[in-house]
């Protein structure tokens, strides 16, 4: 009995140690101190939105913030509700997200994809609507619409870039308010007007019955959530796009004209269509999200519609972010979204108690912000350990390499 | 004599890297003192520290025998100590005399007084017998003024100590001459000067003393008059270093690359860089291009790799006329390229070591099978490289390739361009940022190449490169061809002479070019032996 007990503790204290040396290792990766950045970044953004509210208001502020920190759970249906109403949300974000994220990695600031998802929502929307000849195919040919919308939208900036060396985040973000008010225009034009557009609350049709997305079996699981299994396809084409960019010679070359465009052209990766592709393919993918949004069941089966108002829809900056939070990773992007959608489901429950809702995008706006800074503070961790170390024993100063180097850092 | 400055046990401690490992140097009052050693022995810390651009780890600097402390190069300059970066830090719009003044503006209420700070500048001008055109711009005048310009601003500043970080580098040998007597000048009006160079010769010329540096320590400091070229080189590598390689005669073989009347037009001035210039490079064969930087040749170079278009003209390389065929083709279709600029065009440096070793190959099989890259060839392509070449880094070919030195940057971009075997190997500034072990190292590959058939055309700013590699010369002054000639038929100084665009021949691309110098030139050629 007592060999066996000894026996067990050392194969605990192996496995300790072996766990000791695998978390070492890890702990100097790029993506788990980006990953331990994220996290320290929503700290600090948690704490400044709860200290905010404390101070706005004192007196309702344990519920607001016990609210807050609930995000979907607050949901009247249940917890469980909230999570399919959080993944519902979720999904075009995703797809906006990755579109951001994708252009990152290859050098390119795609601020544009609003008025991508939009073009690409309104190409879905046309083909939902209109096409009915279409049958069963209907859905993925508004599907592969929207898609190939989003990527005319996303080549032209990326066109602009390459041959004419202009910036692609001023025509991106013009191409934003091009695009919806194209997308507005023609929706009140004559020839549209009366087919697309409902008179009575200024928003399209929904889609047609065999335009829409399947519910799946997310109805049995969350019933009337909205969820569809678009969600699904949003955590496919993640995985797709970082198949692509880290195992691919295509997506080498993309990466390698975001690091050091010269270097790809020498090299001999024809950098202008590396550039344009790498726009297109971004809108793509917004465009993909805005095609998915609207042809989706939404509850109770009502479809989705399109609000046609002179706004830049959010959803396509709301990209930048969750892109930011994951420092670019395709699969992150998927995680950060669901933490912005979780703390974006709190505002409602919030305001019900005398919060504003903006106080959820301080708390993002807040986490973005630290986000590249708290990075800087993980890759750092082992200097500020030794600085405080140093500050509570007050040592008289000993020359170790290790104080030499971090002078030297200092420097 | 005096000791005007002293740095006693000086450490700088970078992340990972001891930079100064306490050094002790001396700096005498009227003296040139040369610093000497590989690159990344320190030479560069060492300075940097006496200029105040880093703090010592540890180590004191002492002026005169009294303690300073050095925080800013504005300190520095209070002490009196001046520095001629490698690269000028000079205002390209602004006017010479605006240079000089910069920073130290005469004026009276805030008005500036340029008057004053003219005569006080032609002073100086006369007495230390440099000339300079003071209402020229920077961007307007020769490498040379603009270095004489960094002089006047130290002298301007009343300097008496004056750092020359590898001040000879840019220059044609008569404007060495030149720099040197100079130098000399400079000490006999009572500065002191520290002389940072990799030129062996130069510092045998004009220097008093030589202190040598080795990974972060000193090994030494000599009087010049007391050593040798060969005893520094071994102080400096720690062994023997062979200066001039053993070549055997060239065996030429067919044209692999053939260049007709080629044009190129530079976008800004819209000048002919390149003015219509025809050459051949055969197999088995050295050819160097030699001239002083800016007279065209980075342009022929990357219209030759296809980094720029040429206006006219036409490359043929191993039959296929690439004119205007992708850099891919190019890559793909014999050429290897050793770019001028490394950090702009030959590095990815935030990648890894092993994804630069296969920039050029990825696309290839076995490194890639349907469009998906294969890491594994990929890293036993790195370890071999890394193995031959001595690529030297923190972690392997995990390493990022910016954690790298420039030495080891460089061999990394020549180990990858060897091994893609090409028939063709265009390479610009080999060398450049590479100590004397690394560039006998390259200079041997290099001939090693040519002995194994591949054609290879070097551009080369530096004449002791030019002179101890190549089997054939062509001089480019003002983007035309002036001189073909075989190397062993040409002196450094004849060569000094093409290189200023004081002669200049007619050169056919099929032979050997022979004087026949135009009637203008003759004139001036017989103004100056009048003169």
């Amino acid at each position: 009995m007592k060999e066996n007990k000894r026996s067990f503790s050392d194969v605990f204290k192996q496995s300790l140690n072996n766990f000791k040396i695998y978390w070492n290792k890890t702990k100097q990766t790029e993506g788990f101190q980006a990953f331990m950045g994220a996290l320290l970044a929503i700290g600090i953004g948690l704490l400044a939105g709860i200290i905010l509210m404390i101070i706005i208001n004192p007196s309702q502020s344990p519920i607001g913030i016990t609210r807050l920190l609930k995000g979907m759970f607050n949901h009247p249906r249940g917890a469980w509700i909230g999570i399919g109403q959080m993944l519902y949300r979720a999904t075009p974000i995703i797809f906006t997200g990755l579109a951001v994220a994708f252009a990152f990695k290859t050098g390119l600031f795609n601020i544009g994809a609003s008025g991508q998802y939009t073009v690409g929502l309104f190409a879905a929307c046309l083909i939902g609507i209109l096409d009915d000849s279409l049958g069963s195919f209907q859905w993925i040919v508004a599907v592969l619409a929207g898609m190939t919308a989003g990527f005319l939208w996303g080549a032209i900036p990326g066109l602009f870039k390459a041959k004419f060396n202009v910036h692609e985040v001023i025509t991106s973000i013009m191409f934003n308010y091009i695009g919806m008010y194209l997308v507005n225009g023609l929706i009140n034009s004559s020839f549209l007007k009366s087919k697309v557009l409902n008179g009575n609350t200024n928003r399209t049709w929904a889609v047609d019955q065999n335009a829409r997305t399947s519910y799946g079996f997310f109805n049995d699981i969350f019933p009337n959530s909205g969820l569809d299994i678009s969600i699904l396809i949003a955590i496919a084409t993640a995985i797709i796009i970082y198949f692509v960019l880290n195992k691919t010679v295509f997506g080498r070359e993309l990466k390698s004209v975001g690091l050091n465009r010269d270097a790809a052209k020498y090299a001999g990766v024809n950098e202008k269509r590396s550039i344009i592709l790498s726009m297109a393919i971004s809108g793509m993918l917004a465009g993909l999200g805005g095609a998915l949004f609207i042809l989706g069941p939404s509850v109770y089966n009502f479809g989705n519609v399109y609000a046609v108002e002179n706004e830049i829809l959010g959803v396509g900056f709301d990209g930048i972010p969750v892109a930011l939070l994951a420092s670019s990773n395709p699969i992150g992007v998927i995680f950060s979204t669901f933490f912005i959608s979780y703390i974006r489901l709190a505002s409602g429950p919030m305001q019900s108690v005398g919060f504003v809702a903006e106080i959820v995008d301080i708390i993002i706006a807040i986490i973005i912000y630290f986000s590249a800074f708290a990075l800087i503070i993980t890759q750092n961790l082992g200097k500020i350990r030794v600085f405080f170390h140093k500050y509570k024993k007050k040592k008289p100063k000993t020359k170790t390499i290790d104080d030499l180097e971090i002078k030297a850092g200092e420097n | 004599m005096q000791k005007i400055i002293e740095m006693r046990n000086i450490s700088k401690q970078f992340p990972g890297i001891l930079a100064n490992d306490h050094v002790n140097f001396d700096l005498r009052k009227g003296e040139i003192h040369a610093l000497l050693g590989e690159n990344g022995a320190g030479k560069s810390t060492l300075m940097s520290i006496l200029f105040g651009i880093y703090l010592p780890t540890e180590g004191e600097i002492l002026k005169n025998g009294e303690l300073i402390n050095i925080h800013s190069p504005n300190d520095a300059n209070n002490y009196g100590i001046g520095m001629v970066h490698q690269h000028f830090k000079l205002v390209e719009i602004f006017t010479i005399l605006d240079n000089i003044i910069m920073g130290v503006e005469p004026n009276k209420n805030g008005f500036l007084e340029r008057k004053r700070a003219r005569k006080e500048i032609e002073d100086l001008c006369k007495q230390y017998d440099l000339w300079v055109d003071l209402d020229a711009k920077i961007q307007d005048v020769s490498v040379n003024m603009q270095q004489r310009t960094e002089i006047l601003k130290m002298l301007y500043r009343h300097n008496e100590i004056l750092i020359f970080d590898e001040p000879t580098a840019v220059l044609t040998p008569q404007e060495i001459t030149q720099l040197m007597a100079t130098m000399k000048n400079l000490t006999k009006e009572g500065k002191s000067i520290i002389f940072i160079t990799h030129k062996l010769d130069e510092i045998m010329e004009v220097c008093d003393r030589v202190t040598v540096l080795r990974r972060g320590k000193v090994i030494g400091t000599i009087n010049t008059k007391d050593t040798t070229k060969v005893d520094l080189s071994r102080m400096m590598v720690g062994r023997d270093v062979v200066f001039d390689i053993e070549k055997k005669p060239a065996n030429v073989g067919d044209v692999i690359l053939e260049v007709n009347n080629l044009t190129v037009v530079s976008e800004r001035t819209k000048k002919n860089v390149v003015d219509n210039v025809s050459f051949r490079v055969r197999a088995g064969e050295i050819v160097c291009i030699a001239g002083v930087d800016g007279n065209g040749q980075s342009e022929l170079g990357q219209a030759i790799s296809g980094l720029i278009k040429a206006h006219s003209g036409q490359i043929i390389l191993n039959g296929n006329d690439v004119t205007h065929k992708s850099i891919r083709f190019r890559n793909d279709n014999g050429m290897s390229h050793i770019p001028e600029d490394r950090h702009k065009h030959g590095l990815i440096l935030a990648d890894n070591v092993a994804n630069n070793l296969a920039l050029k190959k990825y696309h290839l099989n076995p490194f890639q099978k349907h469009g998906i890259i294969n890491q594994k060839p990929i890293n036993e392509l790195a370890k071999k490289l890394i193995d031959n070449f001595d690529i030297r880094s923190g972690e392997g070919l995990k390493s990022r390739m910016g954690a790298l030195s420039g030495g080891n940057q460089q061999k990394a971009i020549i180990a990858r361009e060897i091994d893609k075997n090409s028939p063709f190997l265009l390479s610009i500034q080999t060398v450049r940022g590479l100590d004397v072990g690394a560039v006998e190292f390259s200079h041997r590959r290099i001939i090693h190449e040519r002995d194994e058939g591949k054609a290879i055309l070097l551009i080369s700013f530096e004449l002791d490169e030019v002179m101890s590699v190549s089997d054939r010369i062509l001089v480019m002054y003002e983007g035309k061809i002036v001189k073909n000639v075989m190397a062993t038929d040409i002196d450094v100084e004849e060569l000094g002479l093409y290189m200023a665009g004081v002669k200049k021949d007619i050169v056919y691309p099929n032979q050997l070019s022979k004087p026949n110098l135009t009637a203008e030139i003759k004139e001036e050629e017989n103004e100056r032996k009048q003169a």
